[in-house]
């Protein structure tokens, strides 16, 4: 399940970090980032990089507690985003409150439908979200289930999470926003924190399954651009879109999400062989393409 | 230190709360947060009077940037900065334009009409007949120029010569049109962006291109945060299960992806085609000069902000968060 359904549950422990690194272009960059509670530097996404932020599973229904430490010396927030919480637990500075540096403070929140959904930090955000201070939160039906996406939903045979994001490396030696980040240009292109050829093998990112079986594919747009999405000539069906299943699926060989989006994606696996997925990342204005990101798709 | 939030049942979040949190934590008055939306109960008519003219936009980092704007002087009224008018469809309507600008001016309502061009000093006539009940935007024509061409700025939309056009269903009836969904109460939202490397020239005259167009400056209703969540036709206000129709346009350069806090909204029409592909979403696609009219019907009350998650969108020249911002307030 290329690392998920190992984080189920309704309490969460997370920390602030803002000591991590990824490699992009070749360059060696700052990465700021959530990760589980606990000593020496912490990681991210699947428990193995700095980006983007650990992922969690809550479960629908439950009260959901998630403790949160700031181990760093800047406020910090969880805004958690599409759950729908109420005022108090939206984590922004400006309707909630701040988390500031080595305090902590515990969110709570009922879990909605299962589906996908997306936490990040809501202080600066237009710095500390490219830094990397996002990351999952796929709600897990009733039962706690790993295989099927909603009750009564589609089951699958292989679950995996994509988590778009694109990289303007200038903006990594930054502490806060002002005319430094009026305008991104990314020169980064990422789906899980990897570029290519990381992304093209990346266990948690590749997607392989059996002939006959199913593979579901949670994507998060959080990149500031808009994202067109192809899985190499493979057809998909998009089942549901911010954590509800569409009334009906769509059947479709490409599809665009928009930055904060997200959309689950369920591949039927007809025939063997293997396939290129590619992420485009497309220009706010001109629609071109700015860079790209690209995994497998590997029926056997 | 640790302090802890359990969820909060439905519970009144008054306005002082509100007013409260937005002096503590951003410093904002509370003008206008007292006045309910009145866009509904404003007169329908079938001659438009707008001025174009100079204008600025102040943004909390300091700046007041200069915009050409519409200005409505007869049958019509504002949401926010931005001119505002309606009519039942299938009215024929006239809009008499004062060009007060330096350049010349095609007026257009996106997608259904053009008008004449109106040389500067001058004034012209844009007749049209009012379109299938919509949402609709307001403007000079669709540019014909590319995002990365250099030289004069030919068609000035975006600069802020933008208004907002309600088409009423013949019906009478608060619906978004004809037998269409119902709603208890409306905004209307336009997303506009501007790059001040062309708006400081407008000071002196006609603007010049003299960058690849990247905006840095963002508005909605033509006003930026804390300013948009203090007007009373930007800050979506509303009472818990309410069915509150929000018209999002965009005038803008740049496809926003507006994020609710709080809720889900429900998508029920598309560049004024009803659509119900959807289900309900935190995170709506805006089209560049397009137009999606959605339902939010609040489940709980409080206090959430509503922005795009192109994160530079919610800046004044990178300044954060004082960009194309506003809020939600449920009560």
């Amino acid at each position: 399940m290329a690392g998920l359904g190992q984080n189920v549950g309704t309490q969460f422990s997370l920390r602030s970090r803002m000591n991590g690194s990824a490699t992009v272009g070749g360059q060696n960059i700052a990465t700021w980032y959530f990760a589980e509670q606990g000593t020496g530097p912490g990681t991210g996404f699947m428990g193995d990089r700095q980006i983007p932020s650990i992922h969690i599973e809550p479960i629908e229904g439950q009260l959901i507690t998630v403790d949160f430490f700031n181990q760093s010396m800047m406020p910090h927030t969880i805004h958690l985003h599409g759950l729908d919480v109420d005022q108090a637990n939206d984590g922004v500075p400006e309707t909630s409150s701040t988390v500031y540096p080595m305090q902590s403070t515990t969110y709570q929140f009922t879990a909605p439908h299962a589906g996908t959904y997306h936490y990040h930090c809501h202080v600066d955000t237009v710095l500390h979200y490219p830094m990397g201070m996002h990351g999952a939160v796929i709600v897990r039906p009733p039962d706690g289930s790993i295989d099927k996406a909603w009750a009564g939903g589609p089951t699958f045979d292989e679950e995996v999470l994509w988590q778009l994001h694109t990289v303007d490396r200038s903006w990594h030696s930054l502490s806060g926003s002002g005319p430094q980040t009026a305008r991104f240009h990314p020169d980064g292109f990422l789906l899980n924190g990897k570029e290519e050829p990381g992304s093209l093998d990346d266990p948690y990112t590749k997607v392989v399954f059996p002939l006959g079986g199913k593979a579901y594919i949670r994507m998060i747009n959080a990149a500031f651009q808009w994202a067109r999405v192809s899985l190499g000539g493979l057809a998909f069906d998009v089942v549901a879109t911010d954590g509800r299943p569409l009334p009906t699926p769509i059947t479709a060989g490409t599809w665009e999400i928009g930055p904060g989006e997200r959309y689950d994606l369920l591949v039927h696996g007809t025939q063997t062989g293997q396939h290129i997925a590619q992420i485009d990342y497309l220009d706010d204005y001109s629609g071109a393409v700015l860079g790209s990101a690209r995994t497998r798709v590997e029926i056997v | 230190m640790t302090s802890a939030h359990p969820p909060q049942p439905a519970r009144s979040n008054s306005r002082r709360e509100f007013l409260g949190v937005l002096a503590s934590g951003i410093g904002i008055g509370a003008a206008g947060l007292a006045t309910a939306p009145a866009a509904t109960a404003r007169p329908l008519a079938s001659t438009w009077n707008l001025r174009a003219l100079q204008a600025s936009t102040s943004f909390a980092n300091g700046t007041a940037l200069p915009f050409f704007r519409f200005a409505p002087s007869g049958g019509g009224g504002r949401r926010g900065q931005l001119p505002f008018f309606e009519a039942p469809e299938g009215t024929a309507v006239d809009v008499v334009i004062d060009n007060q600008l330096p350049i010349a001016l095609r007026p257009a309502l996106i997608g259904v009409a053009e008008g004449p061009v109106i040389a500067p000093g001058a004034s012209g006539v844009f007749s049209f007949t009012m379109p299938p009940a919509g949402s609709y935007l307001f403007g000079q024509a669709p540019p014909r120029f590319s995002s990365r061409s250099h030289g004069p700025v030919a068609h000035p939309s975006h600069s802020g010569l933008t208004a907002s056009v309600t088409s009423r269903p013949a019906s009478g009836l608060p619906e978004l049109y004809g037998g269409g969904p119902t709603f208890d109460r409306e905004y209307g939202l336009i997303y506009e962006d501007a790059d001040d490397r062309i708006n400081l020239t407008m000071g002196s005259g006609i603007p010049q291109r003299t960058k690849p167009y990247e905006p840095n400056y963002f508005t909605v209703n033509g006003l930026a945060f804390p300013d948009a969540a203090s007007d009373p036709d930007t800050l979506v206000a509303g009472s818990l299960g309410e069915d509150i129709l929000i018209r999002f346009g965009n005038f803008g350069r740049m496809r926003q992806s507006i994020h609710f806090h709080g809720y889900h909204a429900q998508i029920v029409a598309q560049n004024n085609v009803p659509d119900a592909t959807m289900p309900p979403k935190d995170t709506i696609a805006v089209p560049y000069l397009g137009t999606v009219d959605v339902i939010l019907t609040p489940h709980q009350i409080g206090v959430f902000p509503l922005h795009p998650h192109s994160l530079t969108a919610v800046t004044a020249n990178g300044f954060y968060p004082l960009g194309a911002l506003t809020l939600i307030s449920i009560t």
